[in-house]
């Protein structure tokens, strides 16, 4: 029960909570505003292959690369057909491979995010499917298992196998990146709100269950992107122009 | 004399466009076609010849569904009816396979130091829900030179 007396206190300090409460949603909202809306990095356009992430040769051959990868959403200028990606991959060196992630490229007049699956089947063939994209801003486990038996890869997204598809190749290396195709486009993450690739594992022939990669070597494209390994298993990239 | 010689030539007008006819449809690529590997590669299984088709959505309706996804006005080389699935998770269902000379490169990137020569696309397409008229996924195949 509240007295009469209290009345007045109590509106002022629900008055105050409710302000602090805007201001605190209002400040929340432009931290996300700011992370969140494609970043213009202003640069001339010059078409080419522009990665940050890592690549790693176990000795024993790879037989699986999973990351939860963030649904980033950059800025792509539509100059390269291909767009900008992050991915995970089961590479043999850097001829063959089968990779796995999001895309967000010019479709038509539109800009479109989707999820991707590239695969070259060692056999001059270079297959592909794409599905709706998944909710920006969130993250997405994107698997990819070879199995030694069939020489199959499995590509999975949280878990569900979305595709199958043979090879006649044996991976040696996996490489987890975000990609651009042109210096105009914004490679995935800010300076101070990085693109994740987090709790990143590897699994290698003969050895059971899923480990942290180790001795891999983070690559990036300088001085435009930067990657960066956080601790034993994230990956970090961000474009040097997107504060 | 004359009139021999224009009849001579009405006669064989129609032989010789049908000549030309066949030079130039010789000349043409052949449609894209997906064949027993790449079905089995994209998990796509084509009605075997005569098969009765039963959708609730028209051709038109697909082609016109996988041009808005893959962004694109050209008309498709070949509709085809089949058999597909989402996802190899989840159960098949009868769909327009809406396929379409050549298109886009492959979407993602290359592996880290790659030098890939560009390769031909061949096709790209869209498989349709022959049910709700919703695209599926988008598919495609290149080659490397």
């Amino acid at each position: 029960m509240i007295s009469a007396r209290h009345k007045k206190p109590l509106r002022t300090h629900l008055t105050f909570a409710t302000c602090l409460a805007i201001v605190a949603s209002l400040l929340a909202a432009a931290t996300v505003a700011g992370a969140g809306t494609p970043c213009n990095p202003y640069r001339s356009s010059q078409n080419g292959t522009y990665q940050a992430g890592t690549v790693g040769y176990p000795s024993a051959y790879p037989t699986g690369v999973q990351s939860y990868t963030e649904e980033y959403d950059p800025y792509v200028s539509g100059l390269s057909g291909i767009g900008t990606s992050m991915s995970v991959m089961l590479a043999y060196n850097n001829t063959l491979w089968g990779q796995f992630g999001w895309n967000k490229h010019k479709s038509g007049s539109t800009f479109v995010r989707e999820i991707f699956q590239e695969h070259r089947d060692g056999m001059g063939n270079d297959f592909w499917n794409t599905w709706s994209g998944r909710t920006v801003w969130t993250s997405t486990n994107y698997e990819i298992t070879y199995n030694p038996s069939n020489k199959h890869l499995d590509y999975f997204v949280n878990g569900s196998q979305y595709s199958d598809l043979g090879t006649n190749w044996t991976p040696n290396n996996y490489e987890v990146f975000s990609e651009t195709q042109d210096l105009a486009d914004q490679m995935p993450g800010n300076v101070t709100s990085h693109a994740l690739f987090a709790s990143t594992y590897v699994s290698l022939h003969g050895i059971s269950g899923w480990s942290a990669p180790s001795g891999d070597t983070v690559h990036f494209y300088s001085p435009t992107s930067y990657a960066l390994k956080v601790g034993s298993n994230e990956y970090d990239t961000w474009d040097t122009n997107c504060p | 004399m004359k009139r021999v010689r224009a009849l001579v030539a009405l006669c064989l007008a129609p032989l010789g466009a049908g000549v030309i006819a066949s030079a130039v449809l010789a000349s043409q690529p052949p449609p894209p076609t997906l064949t027993q590997y790449d079905q089995q590669q994209l998990a796509i299984s084509i009605d075997t010849v005569g098969a009765s088709v039963s959708a609730s959505v028209g051709q038109e309706q697909a082609v016109a569904a996988a041009q808005s996804y893959l962004g694109t006005t050209a008309a498709p080389a070949n509709v085809i009816h089949g058999q597909a699935a989402r996802t190899v998770s989840e159960a098949s269902r009868g769909v327009w396979i809406v396929l379409f000379d050549g298109g886009d490169q492959p979407p993602g990137g290359v592996a880290y130091g790659a030098t890939v020569a560009p390769e031909t696309v061949l096709y790209t397409g869209a498989i349709v829900d022959d049910t709700t008229g919703v695209v599926m996924r988008g598919f495609g195949k290149a080659r490397t030179p």
